[in-house]
């Protein structure tokens, strides 16, 4: 993708830029570099729904990069054209006002927006951002719990509830939502990795054995580069035998050396001079 | 009362400053090795570590290396950094949680962070001590501060979860 922004040809532009609406990602340096030129100059070779999503991708993008006036530009001929009592449109002006840190004038246009349409999905996940923003994670919780209860198939708010917690310490929280993510995306390793981590915080000797089989699971869904998931093995395993219930469990030895050997390998595929920190990792008997 | 000195202050906060630069609005840390006595300790070198909320697990996976690394070159480890994601030096929960980690290293172990909320042209920085092994107490003489120019160097570090994601990366040296 990045060869495509830097050809610098208007199709390609407009491929990145499309490429990124899709994956619901943000570039916002190559948007704002790539895209602002695009819509100034060659917005012709738009088609009218595109030019209108580019400008909103533009606009979004000045935002994040501060770039007040191409902001203040594209959101003044986004109301022209489209009004701004359209409830798309309030939403990027409640953006706007977030990013002048003006809260209490955001959350009002949200509040309007979902008088409007209570499940406007943008306007709630605003409101919810806009909660975070002002330090209440509280608050933030409470409105990520209410848009759940609507939209209970959005991987993306379960990660950001689950985040939150973790970032409160309250782990034990943050384990139903990782399991959310599981029950929708069940091939994923990298859940299962991360729902490990959290488990191995709670702390304690089912907790670190329910985290081992997690991160086992991980592996075996997906061995090449899943180093994460080796070391949580061996770190899991470690914390295990440091338990009295888990102190000599032979089962538990096992996957521990069979993780360090498949580090070993590992190291000695990739850099053998690394192997010699595995000596770092000793079983506690 | 132990003195916190270092020769290395330039180096030290140039890791931490680009630790936290190659993670805007994320928080960082890592670990801090050096050497003691009975009223001194000399920091020698930061160790990024981590980026994003820091799990119990990585705290504790990256310290058996870091403290293997530091014994391999006469040092210890003698503390830790962090930088919050809003740039403000806070002992809040998540970090006391890493720095008791660090104190069952070291009785007098340091905490280190950089206050970027406040800093202008100079970076400035804020730090704690265990103080023996009672509560965290904020160090008034640090020997830490530093023109952001002087320290400012376009190279990345890279931290243990990078290398969890290519084992060729350099974290620990």
């Amino acid at each position: 993708m990045a060869d495509l922004w830097k050809s610098g040809s208007i199709a390609d532009v407009r491929e990145s830029l499309r490429y990124l609406r899709q994956n619901r990602s943000r570039d916002s340096e190559r948007v704002l570099k790539y895209g602002y030129p695009l819509i100034k100059k060659n917005s012709s070779s738009l088609e009218n729904i595109e030019l209108w999503e580019v400008y909103e991708q533009v606009y979004i993008a000045a935002l994040d990069s501060h770039n007040n006036s191409i902001a203040n530009e594209l959101l003044d001929k986004i109301i022209r054209q489209h009004g701004a009592k359209s409830l798309r449109v309030m939403t990027l002006i409640g953006m706007r006002k977030e990013q002048q840190e003006e809260y209490e004038e955001a959350e009002k246009i949200y509040g309007q927006i979902l008088a409007i349409d209570p499940t406007h999905q943008n306007a709630m996940k605003r409101q919810i951002a806009v909660r975070k923003e002002a330090g209440d994670l509280e608050g933030a919780i409470k409105l990520l719990n209410d848009y759940l209860k609507i939209f209970l198939g959005d991987t993306d708010a379960w990660l950001e509830l689950a985040d939150i917690f973790i970032g409160l310490q309250m782990y034990k929280n943050a384990l139903p939502c990782y399991e959310e993510i599981i029950l929708a995306h069940p091939q994923n390793h990298h859940i299962y990795s991360k729902y490990a981590e959290v488990l191995y915080s709670v702390g304690g000797y089912e907790a670190f054995k329910m985290a081992r089989k997690n991160f086992a699971y991980s592996y075996e869904l997906c061995e090449k580069g899943n180093h994460r998931a080796l070391y949580g093995i061996l770190m899991s395993s470690i914390s295990i035998a440091s338990t009295k219930q888990g102190k000599g469990e032979k089962d538990n030895e096992t996957l521990f050396h069979w993780a360090l050997d498949q580090l070993k390998e590992e190291y000695k595929r990739e850099d053998p001079s690394k192997l010699k920190f595995l000596d770092a990792y000793v079983l506690q008997e | 009362m132990v003195k916190y000195l270092s020769d290395s202050e330039k180096e030290i906060l140039s890791v931490i400053y680009r630790h936290s630069l190659a993670h805007p609005s994320q928080f960082v840390f890592g670990a801090l090795l050096g050497r003691s006595n009975d009223s001194k300790v000399t920091i020698e070198s930061a160790v990024p570590i981590h980026h994003g909320h820091p799990l119990n697990i990585f705290i504790e996976v990256s310290l058996y290396q870091v403290d293997f690394v530091a014994k391999s070159k006469d040092l210890q480890v003698i503390g830790c950094y962090f930088v919050s994601e809003d740039g403000n030096p806070t002992m809040s929960n998540a970090v006391i949680n890493i720095a008791e980690a660090f104190k069952t290293q070291f009785n007098n172990a340091i905490v280190l962070s950089l206050d970027l909320e406040s800093s202008g042209q100079k970076l400035k920085t804020k730090g704690w001590s265990s103080d023996s092994g009672k509560s965290w107490r904020e160090i008034s003489d640090l020997p830490f501060s530093g023109e952001f120019d002087s320290i400012h160097d376009d190279k990345k570090p890279s931290d243990f979860l990078d290398h969890l994601e290519n084992l060729q990366v350099n974290w620990v040296t």
